[in-house]
């Protein structure tokens, strides 16, 4: 499509692109560029490629053949084993719901705060505003001791909720949908509220079936966060049938038993369903990673 | 908002109904941020003797020792060095990949921007896992590094690459990242600013440094901020390259790294949360200096 534009155009024509080169060179710089990223392409694919033929290999071969760039076999005992000797699917399970559970509680309680910010003028409310998103600049860090404290003293440790509660009052999502909801037609709240709905209507009725995209963005940045998230969770749980993937994994390294198998089979099974995932939504992915972005440019 | 009459039950009053709205992010936020956060400062100036126990004030002890710690300066070092790492190549080569992909000259831009973007869904963990491996002596990498004839290195036992290794993996996971958001800054310069430009005759490279760079300024310094932020309580990485110990001779201490070694191996709170201050200020100042720039909220009423 590009390409035809391109070479039905007369010699000495400017592109309205961003290389407004000319005809006869174009071409040759369209292929450079495009071997190039080509290259780039398969760079970055390299580690998938070279963890998909190890986690095939028999474990006694992956070190020996951690050269060879080609397929040498095919077996599945390392998912066998991965399977067999660690609480591998219990994992499994314990970083969906933690992500999920994270994400949605997370993104209920910042779009109502959200709401509230953008759409009532209230006593206090700049103030509140500023020091919430204030608080956002203070990293995380500065809080694992504190925080680490009082999941001990309410019993919250080793605990799903100790572990996504402390997080829930994200910053960033309250702004986020704060910015989302004052993007929403006045109008259509004010007709709410000439029909005599009440707030709590208005808000359900109105408001919430618009805010979807941007909670359904900002459930994608969470959930990824909260699945790759390892120290906070490591922290937190204790007992190893309660661990995410990312702290089982991170356990598995540090045990004497020679485990390269089970950790690139473990590894690879922790990747594919994100990918595929991706894949499949990618559109809103997108969005929500680049939410951040969007803010910049209001 | 119209006003209710007197008779309004308690909920529905306009005073009342936003702090209902607000009720669950408040109460979460009182208690497990702002508390904390005071709660940080006060246990820098103390000791506590264990976790249950109550934590007394030492005044600037913890600061003093600090200042006197050699681990804590190594660690700072490092973070410095790999944060220094990211920027350099985290920005200006996204960048560049950013603008190439927009540009209508490469074919399949789309698909390489998805290509790009995959690594950032393998979790750290993971994506540490597969670094570690492909770097091993007999690893992926020797074995190319082979194939060209050129010796093999000991990437994962010799400190001098723990950095740079860090900065590796960063650069694999986030370039498509910064590609998204360079792309959503580009997107939104107007076309005519480009047309205008190729009647003046100015060339794809002029146009993007005359007009591409200057208006990208405002995301730019949006990236470089994050970047920064993100980079100063790098540990992940480390942790799962060199284990517990920060590898050989602390060259995969970071400041993240050695806050964790302080409190959860050796259970000293009080310094730890000291640790956390001096990184909590650095990120603050960073954050400060990019408001100065940046003005993220001048565009509010």
């Amino acid at each position: 499509m590009q390409e035809a534009t391109a070479a039905s155009l007369p010699e000495g024509n400017n592109l309205p692109t961003l290389a407004g080169q000319r005809g006869g060179s174009a071409r040759r710089t369209k292929l450079l560029l495009s071997t190039f990223f080509l290259g780039v392409a398969l760079i970055h694919i390299l580690p998938f490629y070279w963890m998909a033929i190890s986690a095939v290999r028999p474990p006694e071969r992956i070190i020996a053949d951690a050269g060879n760039f080609l397929p040498t076999s095919f077996t599945l005992q390392n998912f066998q084993t991965l399977l067999a000797s660690n609480p591998y699917v219990q994992w499994y399970i314990n970083s969906i719901i933690l992500a999920v559970s994270f994400a949605a509680l997370s993104v209920t309680v910042c779009t109502l705060a959200g709401y509230a910010l953008a759409l009532y003028k209230f006593r206090g409310r700049e103030e509140l505003f500023f020091a919430v998103l204030g608080s956002q600049m203070i990293p995380f860090y500065l809080v694992l001791v504190p925080l680490f404290l009082i999941i001990v003293r309410t019993g919250l440790i080793n605990q799903y909720i100790g572990v996504i509660l402390p997080i829930v009052a994200q910053p960033f999502g309250l702004f986020y949908m704060r910015q989302y909801i004052r993007g929403i037609s006045r109008e259509l709240i004010d007709a709410g509220r000439v029909d005599g709905a009440s707030e709590y209507n208005i808000f359900g009725s109105i408001v919430l079936p618009l805010c979807k995209p941007g909670m359904s963005a900002i459930f994608i940045l969470f959930s990824i966060d909260m699945w790759n998230s390892l120290i906070w969770p490591l922290i937190v749980m204790r007992e190893e049938a309660k661990f995410p993937l990312s702290v089982g994994l991170a356990g598995m390294i540090s045990t004497y038993r020679s485990l390269f198998g089970e950790l690139i089979a473990g590894s690879l099974l922790a990747t594919v369903p994100m990918i595929l995932l991706f894949l499949i939504f990618q559109r809103q992915f997108l969005t929500g990673m680049s939410v951040t972005g969007v803010i910049v440019e209001k | 908002m119209t006003l209710r009459s007197a008779k309004t039950p308690f909920l529905h009053r306009p005073s009342v109904v936003p702090w209902v709205f607000l009720a669950p992010f408040l109460l979460l936020f009182l208690t497990f941020s702002l508390y904390p956060i005071l709660n940080a400062f006060y246990l820098s100036v103390s000791q506590m003797e264990s976790i249950t126990s109550l934590p007394q004030f030492v005044g600037l002890a913890n600061y003093a020792k600090l200042w006197n710690d050699p681990s804590f300066w190594k660690a700072l070092n490092n973070t410095l060095l790999y944060t220094v790492g990211v920027l350099l190549t985290l920005i200006p080569i996204p960048l560049i990949y950013a603008a190439l992909l927009q540009s209508g000259w490469v074919k399949g831009a789309h698909s390489y921007r998805l290509i790009l973007f995959t690594p950032l869904l393998t979790s750290l963990v993971v994506a540490t896992i597969v670094f570690r491996y492909m770097l091993g002596p007999e690893g992926f990498i020797n074995a190319i590094l082979n194939f060209f004839s050129l010796p093999p290195q000991r990437w994962v036992e010799v400190g001098t690459y723990a950095m740079p290794i860090c900065v590796l993996i960063a650069f694999w996971r986030w370039t498509g990242m910064n590609i998204v958001y360079f792309q959503s800054g580009l997107n939104n310069i107007p076309k005519e600013l480009f047309e205008a430009a190729a009647l003046d005759g100015a060339s794809g490279l002029q146009s993007f440094y005359f007009v591409t760079l200057p208006l990208l300024k405002p995301i730019v310094i949006f990236v470089v901020t994050i970047s920064l932020i993100g980079s100063l309580q790098v540990i992940v990485e480390p942790y799962i390259l060199y284990g517990a110990m920060a590898g050989p001779g602390e060259s995969a201490l970071t400041m993240m790294f050695y806050l964790y070694m302080v409190a959860f191996q050796r259970l000293n709170f009080g310094y730890a949360a000291a640790i956390g201050v001096v990184l909590a200020i650095l990120i603050m100042a960073v954050s400060l200096v990019q408001f100065r720039f940046f003005g993220f909220f001048s565009q509010e009423d």
